[in-house]
């Protein structure tokens, strides 16, 4: 590489310096056990598994074996689905004990609940591990937020993906996050005020402060595993290349995975297979379009049942939870040799054979003509008190927005191009002075400078777009613009100018 | 089953079967793993799937010229896929992050902080750098990699150490997260 300017010389030989031992450092690292596929699929097949499985909780369902767990019979956990929605194709299966979590990690997460559960009051205390990137930024965790101070510490309440009530709080100086259902905030505040950190950065509610028939149910010490797919449970998955998706579960039933199940989706009972069970459903609004997700879960024959779905209706689910029959050993293997079949189709397109994406805007040539200045529709809104959401369009004709979520010193930022997510940032809310403008989902300046009006940006194409800074309401005059770019893309100039268009402070840009 | 190293990309990948390609492939892989994924957990799930898919088509792969670039562009395909991005937006929404790293290792802080912002660059910039100042790949053998030219590897590489330069200059706590 030539020509580096000063900026990038130095990164360059901070990379230089730093590559060869980051290399070092994780070739100490042990080798993991490989682990072999059971079925072979297509990517977005994968994807979607991997986010029924995670979504579902039935990971929960676990690795921690027992004497009364599957013994040498796995083939109990044998069930297939008659009845699948139209369009739906066999596309995976998981054999009992196939699966495994990464080894020596532990959940990190203490979870409560009732013996109602998957109804009733559920918790889940989430620590901060106090590695610096993986502390937990209240801004990032939710909506709604709502500031608060419990037993002397900072605290918030938010509202969780899929309506869970949460509560942040301060901790020893780490921020520790409780999760819940059917738990009102004052019942949810006296919880928090118990809780203590351990040593490994964990959290939890100490056993003098569990009321109301709560009991621990998954502890931080278990294996990730007990939380994410453990080897004890068969799985058979149908889905369409159009996003439609059914995952049946089988396992055996733990009060882990039945308040997991429960803290994941909003349940209700309902009659499910013949016999009492539960049903539910929320959007995953971070996918796009936001996909449905629908939950059937029953207990039968000393198991539990779970179905999850995606885009399918109340009536598909309950029918496909109805059509739930064991399948002979024999056919079991027959069901995996095809799916297994799949693996030499043409359909399949091979990892790294399939074509070029469009560069992203971030890979055009700099533009070398004349700028020119573009006027930008710009709309500011701000659903509470700590959310503020702007939104235009560009001259490309593309929708952007910006949703931003503060509490305290941090702050959470979601860019979306035409409703795609372009990536999020989080952060601390101040920026040092002459550091205020931020690269690049989204491109953002967040200033105390009172002399300052905008953030003027030019982009790869030549358009250059001015926008007003606003208020960030309740930060003590921290004043905030934004812009969603499409790709992750980077501008070529971002600018933090005054009224008068005086350049205060410039962001290296790509040119 | 016999892989054919012949470009001198790899060396010691021959002559073996897919446990000792495994085996080989596996440390070799893991840092940009690192560096696209960000954490050491997230990492070995990425080098597992890649290898997986390797593991299926292995009739095929073993015979490529060189196997482990291949799976490195699986890696990165796969670290850019929505599916992906959707599954870790799900670890996000569960709060997975705040597990420790797999078998810890040992990563000097300055270090982990660098990649760590490295990690949250546009992926095809992030492993424009992680193929280049980690594996020392050639930008001809990163444009293999990322299937672009390498007029655009040198801008991948370019943008990303001013997109670097930016954040290191500025608070050091910012992250962006293009998962």
């Amino acid at each position: 590489m030539t020509d580096l300017d000063a900026h990038e010389q130095e990164v360059d030989t901070l990379l230089r310096l730093s590559g060869p031992r980051l290399r070092t450092a994780l070739s100490h690292v042990a080798v993991t056990d490989f682990r072999r596929p059971r079925s072979r699929r297509r990517g977005w097949v994968i994807a979607i598994a991997a986010v029924v499985v995670l979504i579902v909780g039935l990971v929960a369902i676990g690795t921690n074996r027992n004497d009364q767990s599957l013994g040498n019979d796995p083939s109990r956990l044998y069930y297939q689905v008659n009845d699948v929605p139209d369009g739906l194709n066999l596309t995976s299966m998981i054999e009992p004990l196939s699966q495994s979590g990464p080894p020596g990690v532990t959940t990190m997460v203490n979870v409560y609940a009732t013996d109602a559960a998957p109804l009733g009051q559920i918790v889940s205390v989430t620590g901060s591990s106090g590695v610096p990137g993986q502390e937990i930024v209240p801004a990032s965790g939710g909506t709604n937020f709502r500031e608060t101070t419990i037993a002397g510490n900072r605290a918030a309440f938010a509202d969780g993906q899929s309506g869970q009530r949460l509560l942040f709080i301060e901790v020893d100086g780490h921020w520790v996050m409780l999760a819940s259902r059917n738990i009102d905030d004052t019942a949810l505040t006296k919880l928090a005020a118990g809780v203590t950190r351990n040593p490994d950065g964990s959290a939890a509610i100490p056993p003098v402060d569990l009321v109301d028939g709560l009991t621990l149910v998954l502890g931080a010490d278990a294996p990730v595993a007990d939380l994410f797919v453990g080897p004890d449970f068969a799985g058979i998955d149908y889905a369409n290349p159009d996003g439609r998706s059914l995952g049946l579960r089988i396992a055996e039933p733990k009060p882990s995975s039945r308040a997991m199940l429960g803290l994941e989706a909003p349940l209700r009972s309902t009659k499910v297979a013949g016999g009492k069970g539960f049903i539910g459903n929320y959007t995953f609004s971070v996918s796009n379009p936001p996909l449905d997700v629908r939950v059937a879960a029953w207990e039968r024959d000393g198991l539990a049942f779970r179905i999850t779905g995606f885009n399918v209706s109340d009536v598909e689910i309950l029918a496909a939870a109805q059509s739930v029959e064991p399948v002979p050993v024999a056919t079991w293997h027959a069901l995996l040799q095809r799916t297994g079949a799949d693996q030499g189709s043409t359909e399949t397109v091979p990892a790294g054979t399939v074509p070029a994406e469009p560069a992203p805007p971030g890979t055009d040539p700099p533009f070398t003509g004349d700028v020119r200045d573009v006027v930008v529709d710009v709309s500011v809104i701000n659903p509470s008190t700590n959310e503020q959401i702007w939104s235009g369009t560009l001259p490309t004709g593309e929708a952007w927005s910006v949703d931003i979520n503060w509490v305290y010193d941090s702050v959470a930022m979601q860019p979306a191009i035409d409703g795609v997510a372009q990536g999020s940032s989080y952060g601390p809310l101040a920026r040092s002075t002459g550091q205020e403008i931020g690269c690049c989902a989204p491109l953002s300046v967040i200033t105390a400078d009172s002399t300052a009006a905008g953030l003027r940006v030019t982009t790869n194409h030549g358009d250059r777009f001015t926008i007003p800074l606003h208020d960030l309401p309740g930060t003590g005059g921290l004043r905030i613009a934004v812009l969603a770019l499409a790709g992750g893309g980077g501008p070529q100039r971002a600018e933090l100018i005054d009224a008068d268009g005086n350049v205060l402070q410039t962001m290296p840009g790509g040119s | 089953m016999v892989i054919h190293a012949d470009n001198g990309d790899e060396p010691g990948l021959i002559d073996v079967d897919f446990d000792d390609f495994y085996l080989r492939g596996y440390r070799r892989c893991l840092a940009l793993g690192y560096v696209l994924a960000g954490s050491a957990v997230e990492a070995d799930d990425l080098v597992q799937d890649a290898f997986s898919i390797a593991y299926r088509r292995w009739s095929e792969i073993s015979a490529y010229d060189d196997p482990l670039a291949w799976v490195r562009k699986v890696m990165v395909n796969n670290a850019m896929s929505r599916g992906r991005r959707l599954r870790r937006e799900v670890l996000a929404l569960v709060r997975l992050r705040n597990r420790p790293p797999i078998a810890a290792p040992e990563i000097d802080d300055r270090d982990r902080e660098l990649w760590h912002l490295v990690s949250k660059l546009p992926k095809q910039q992030a492993a424009a750098i992680a193929l280049h100042y980690v594996h020392d790949r050639s930008v001809e053998s990163i444009a293999k990699v990322l299937e672009c030219s390498v007029g655009t590897v040198k801008t991948h590489l370019s943008r990303g150490r001013h997109a670097l330069a930016s954040q290191l200059a500025a608070t050091p706590k910012e992250a962006t997260n293009d998962d």
